[in-house]
């Protein structure tokens, strides 16, 4: 199963740069989307109440980036809100694997809510450093204010793997979550079901390959610095949420975000 | 309660069928100007503040034509909750006013809002309203 082509959810003519675009701010938003849901289960059961206010206003942040995503990518390519978020089967969802799995535990979560923030802000500034700005001032200036927005969820990350550091239980936890969450840390950075060039096409500053890279650089000086491990494991064609291949777990969160809607209760806005 | 009620009771104007008295009159000194415009939209408020959308800096610009007013706005956070119910608010106030027929309020982002943005008279009901101020006396 592949996920649909951009061209075929699109109402309007796209040039090859918006229909690059286009693919990688509806990634983006299918991330946030399915993140901040899956993020939000821990409100009012975190380990703590401060971090029960933490987790809560990241999976907030993820929910609204991802509702002005969809917002910018319905402008896009002509469609809506509603459609994009609401109306797509799961194996239309473009979002990486990394964000769909029920949390097993702490350690499990706060390992990927830091892989995903690093790959997210590694994401933003690659388009930042391409074409968007030549193509669209004002969308240029919303993916900077998304960055700026988002700049304490890596922080966020960092202070919990310093903390688990402390204790052999803890520590032990965290680097298991490390070494099974690896793969799909890096899955994030493969191509979806479009064959375009997004760095020929100045989409991205950098390849997909060499973003990849960046990500395997920043979090190993970190994880380094707390003393775990970092995987020594070198994959090939690991694409498969952003081709459109999923877990029943993203079935089962996109019925259940969608209970209201499937019972015919209009809700406005 | 209500989804309609819940709105109409925190951003007047939402409904469009609502009631006519959901903004104070506005009276225009002779021909509508943009300037009016800008006044006219002080009367809405932040959904979650006390404060107008004019005085937290968040009008980018305010085009009148004929009968039509087109207008940009901005957000203080992208993921802004009130973001359609805010959009709508501006369009019915506008449509409220004598000599005009139309307006569409529309999102722009090039020039992302900083807390600079907001007047004094923002700062000051901000300061208030028991809201922490960043910058509020940073101009004096």
């Amino acid at each position: 199963m592949t996920a649909t082509d951009i061209d075929d959810i699109a109402t309007e003519e796209l040039t090859e740069f918006e229909r690059g675009l286009a693919a990688v701010l509806l990634e983006s938003a299918d991330d946030d989307h399915v993140m901040g849901n899956r993020l939000s289960d821990w409100t009012g059961v975190a380990p703590t109440v401060e971090e029960d206010v933490s987790i809560s206003n990241i999976a907030q942040d993820e929910l609204g980036h991802a509702e002005s995503l969809y917002e910018e990518v319905a402008d896009l390519i002509g469609s809506s809100l509603d459609e994009l978020a609401y109306q797509r089967p799961p194996s239309d969802f473009r979002n990486s694997q990394l964000v769909e799995r029920e949390f097993k535990d702490w350690a499990d979560t706060v390992v990927r809510q830091y892989f995903y923030d690093v790959a997210d802000a590694i994401r933003f500034e690659e388009l930042l450093d391409a074409a968007v700005g030549e193509y669209d001032e004002s969308l240029e200036g919303y993916l900077r204010k998304v960055e700026e927005e988002e700049e304490f969820h890596t922080e966020h990350g960092e202070v919990w793997f310093e903390t688990l550091a402390e204790e052999k239980d803890g520590k032990e936890k965290v680097q298991r979550a490390i070494d099974e969450n690896w793969v799909d840390a890096l899955a994030f950075f493969a191509p979806g079901p479009e064959s375009v060039d997004l760095a020929g096409e100045d989409v991205f500053a950098d390849a997909l390959a060499d973003q990849r890279e960046t990500f395997i650089d920043r979090v190993s000086s970190v994880l380094e610095a707390y003393g775990y491990e970092v995987p020594d494991i070198e994959v090939d064609d690991i694409g498969a949420g952003r081709a459109g291949k999923h877990t029943d777990d993203l079935s089962d969160l996109l019925a259940e975000t969608r209970e209201v809607r499937e019972q015919g209760i209009d809700v406005p806005a | 309660m209500d989804v309609a009620e819940l709105l109409e009771r925190n951003a007047p104007g939402f409904e469009l069928d609502a009631v006519e008295d959901a903004f104070p009159e506005f009276e225009v000194d002779g021909t509508l100007t943009e300037d009016d415009i800008w006044e006219a939209l002080k009367d809405v408020e932040d959904p979650e503040l006390p404060v107008s959308l004019v005085d937290l800096g968040l009008i980018r610009d305010v085009d009148l034509d004929g009968g039509h007013v087109e207008v940009k706005m901005t957000l203080t956070y992208t993921g802004c909750p009130a973001r359609e119910i805010m959009l709508k608010m501006v369009e019915r106030r506008l449509e409220l006013l004598e000599d005009v027929d139309t307006a569409n309020a529309e999102l722009d982002y090039t020039e992302p809002w900083t807390p600079d943005d907001m007047t004094e008279t923002g700062r000051e009901q901000l300061g208030d309203a028991g809201f922490a101020c960043p910058l509020s006396g940073r101009e004096e």
